[in-house]
């Protein structure tokens, strides 16, 4: 078959007119301003096709030409008995039923990464990230809670110590109870709370302690924040979020650039999942510390329906709770 | 032979782009798709595809660009650059003060990068068969990007529009076609005045948003006061107080992304100015050979192209990027053209030394864009 293109001799930016007889034997002739040239399909490299771009045939000597009939050089190289450069790339980018399931594959990996893959990387990087950055990371949070959301105690002196002594009770159980730090705070704005800090701190508020009715209650409270220490939860909070973002990036910099808000939305909607799975391994932490000491395992359970009467609405609400597990859920544990 | 004498009137080539958002939009998500599935391997591939799809589908003067890369290289340089830039994102992890050593060695290194980056990016390109070609210095690159980075900062900004100039003269002044140099003259007045009009309009622009802003609140308020006491401040106290009511909430949320879509789009206005007038002066100083380039970029009109491409995006949760993209490129490479005294056909192509692709990789990875 004849196409037209037009043909550079590789030294010069002179463009000839070009005439091409492609044979079906894999043999080319090409005919500019009078020259002619003839070669094989094996001597020459023809540029793969993307889109409708002019495609070009480079030959050894460096000449090479622009060539007009994309449908032409394909089938000429076919009956060749060659395959075009990166022909299933564009068979894949051709059609529209393939870029959309392609968005449908992309859309599922996404989300099978974001809900399985990160905390699986984020647990394997964790055990190679030494212990003494959780004491940094921990170190500035409390700070951060002093200045912004939590008062000083207005606990009496007595009761602050009682406090000392069940917290004392719960993490001598553990093989390094020096590690744990008890803090006493007014809720103020975050309300019945207790918190664990990565480097062993722990943040019980006035309006917590008030609640509780017996120490065993407490003692849950405690042993739950002490699984979110000991499995290093902050740290594997930050490795889920920061570090597997940055190696994302490492890996996609190049197409993800333009589409971070694609490969980024599951990862931001599995957030709350992540924190979920992080409270039920707590809970069960405490539920095997609570069993160990004979004390029944509902009272955890009774502290938490007393914060949700308190606060006079379903805890799941609560900012701060939203991400533990609903209470009805617990109760199914 | 005698040299026939240029014509008086130049022949304008525009370039014409013809790809469609379409076309590359399935590109895009085969590229995105085949890159995650092979865990960033084919993105080297990508990378090639990509840039063959836009160098191919300018034409100049009936005749298309070309980008010759091999992905192998690519991702070889890509390897590397990955080496060297790991020992940072470990150490920014373990050992901060470390980490800021490594910045200091990656600030000298920077011009070899931009220098490298920009040679390899020129190598591999061509049109009409001839290649484009890079040969600016380590001085040249280091002067523009770190001595005149630091005049601008010790001159309070005075300097800016001039470092950027230096940076823009460094891009082109030392590229060459077929081994012709680009001879670059853009005059500094014309930098100084694009940086005072986008400062001018930027200021009324930004007086604008704060007193629409300001109408809006006090509309909120005056609502508020007339229809239930205590008003915005009222109510946003009020969502703070009882998390639990989800409407309020995602009002507020919505409300404060309103907010900062405002102030982008506001932000862009003096860009776009900065970017068109002086892509305009650039361009339009720039010659080769007899032959001159010309640039019409219109700020206004890049404006609207990035506001509404942002909206788009950010609407479309990214998939618009790939039509954002291609219309950005249109709109950018329609206004540049070239007009030719003489014959295009008399460059020729000078021998060629392989480059690296290691030092375009490291730029990409740290986001350094000077690339096209």
């Amino acid at each position: 078959m004849r196409i037209s293109g037009r043909y550079f001799d590789g030294r010069s930016s002179a463009a000839l007119p070009a005439e091409l007889e492609l044979e079906a034997t894999g043999i080319l002739h090409l005919n500019a301003g009078g020259a002619t040239r003839t070669a094989s399909l094996a001597e020459v490299r023809v540029s793969e096709r993307i889109g409708n771009m002019q495609r070009r045939i480079f030959f050894a000597d460096g000449a090479s030409c622009e060539l007009d009939d994309n449908d032409a050089v394909d089938a000429w190289i076919a009956a060749g008995g060659r395959r075009p450069r990166l022909h299933h790339v564009y068979g894949l980018e051709r059609r529209w039923s393939f870029a959309l399931a392609s968005l449908v594959t992309l859309g599922a990996l996404s989300w099978l990464f974001a809900v399985y893959g990160v905390p699986l990387l984020a647990r394997a990087v964790l055990h190679g990230v030494p212990l003494s950055l959780d004491q940094t990371l921990g170190r500035g949070t409390l700070n951060a809670l002093d200045d912004f959301y939590v008062k000083p105690t207005k606990l009496g002196a007595a009761r602050q110590q009682e406090l000392r002594d069940i917290f004392a009770s719960v993490v001598n159980d553990q093989p390094d109870p020096q590690r744990f730090r008890l803090q006493l705070r007014r809720g103020a704005r975050i309300g019945p709370n207790a918190l664990a800090l990565p480097d062993g701190t722990i943040v019980l508020t006035d309006e917590l302690a008030d609640l509780s009715r017996n120490p065993d209650e407490l003692r849950a409270v405690f042993a739950h924040e002490v699984g979110h220490v000991i499995r290093r939860h902050g740290m594997l909070t930050v490795l889920q979020t920061s570090g597997v973002a940055a190696l994302m990036y490492a890996l996609f910099a190049d197409v993800a650039s333009t589409s971070h808000l694609v490969a980024g939305a599951p990862a931001v909607l599995a957030s709350a999942k992540y924190s979920r799975a992080l409270e039920t391994e707590a809970d069960d932490v405490a539920f095997v510390y609570l069993k160990r000491h004979n004390i029944p395992s509902h009272v955890m359970k009774d502290l938490l329906k007393r914060v949700e009467q308190k606060l006079g609405k379903s805890a799941t609400d609560m900012g701060y709770l939203a991400t533990h597990p609903a209470t009805s859920a617990r109760d199914r544990r | 032979m005698e040299p026939t004498p240029p014509p008086a009137v130049p022949a304008e080539h525009p370039l014409i782009f013809s790809g469609t958002g379409g076309e590359y939009f399935r590109i895009w998500i085969v590229n995105l798709l085949l890159t995650i599935v092979t865990l960033g391997i084919y993105g080297a591939w990508a990378k090639v595809r990509r840039l063959r799809y836009f160098y191919g589908h300018t034409t100049l003067a009936g005749s298309s660009f070309e980008y010759h890369a091999q992905a192998k290289q690519i991702l070889i340089g890509r390897l590397i650059a990955l080496a060297l830039i790991l020992p940072y994102y470990l150490l920014q992890y373990w050992l901060p003060l470390w980490s800021l050593a490594f910045l200091v060695l990656l600030m000298a290194a920077l011009p070899f990068i931009i220098v490298r980056s920009q040679r390899f990016h020129l190598r591999m390109s061509s049109w009409r068969n001839v290649r484009f070609n890079y040969v600016g210095t380590y001085g040249a690159a280091a002067a523009a990007y770190l001595g005149w980075g630091l005049l601008t900062v010790l001159s309070i900004g005075l300097l800016a529009p001039y470092a950027d100039l230096r940076r823009q003269r460094l891009k082109i002044a030392f590229s060459r076609f077929g081994g012709v140099p680009f001879e670059y003259g853009a005059r500094p007045g014309r930098f100084y005045v694009a940086y005072l009009v986008a400062l001018g309009v930027g200021l009324l622009a930004i007086v604008a948003f704060v007193g629409l802003m300001g109408v809006v609140m006090a509309l909120i308020f005056a609502v508020g006061h007339t229809g239930k006491p205590g008003g915005l401040a009222a109510s946003l106290q009020h969502v703070f107080k009882d998390p639990g009511n989800f409407g309020k909430k995602a009002g507020l949320v919505a409300g404060v992304g309103l907010f900062y879509l405002a102030y982008f789009v506001v932000l862009f206005l003096p860009y776009a100015i900065v970017k068109a007038r002086t892509t305009n002066e650039s361009l339009c100083s720039t010659t080769l050979r007899a032959h001159r380039l010309k640039s019409t970029l219109g700020g206004m009109a890049l404006w609207g192209i990035l506001v509404s491409n942002l909206l788009l995006v950010i609407v479309t949760l990214g998939l618009f990027a790939p039509w954002a993209h291609v219309r950005l490129l249109r709109y950018q490479l329609q206004h540049t053209s070239l007009l030719a005294s003489g014959s295009l056909d008399d460059f020729i192509n000078e021998p060629q030394v392989q480059t690296g692709a290691a030092a375009q990789e490291l730029s990409d990875f740290m986001d350094l864009d000077f690339g096209l």
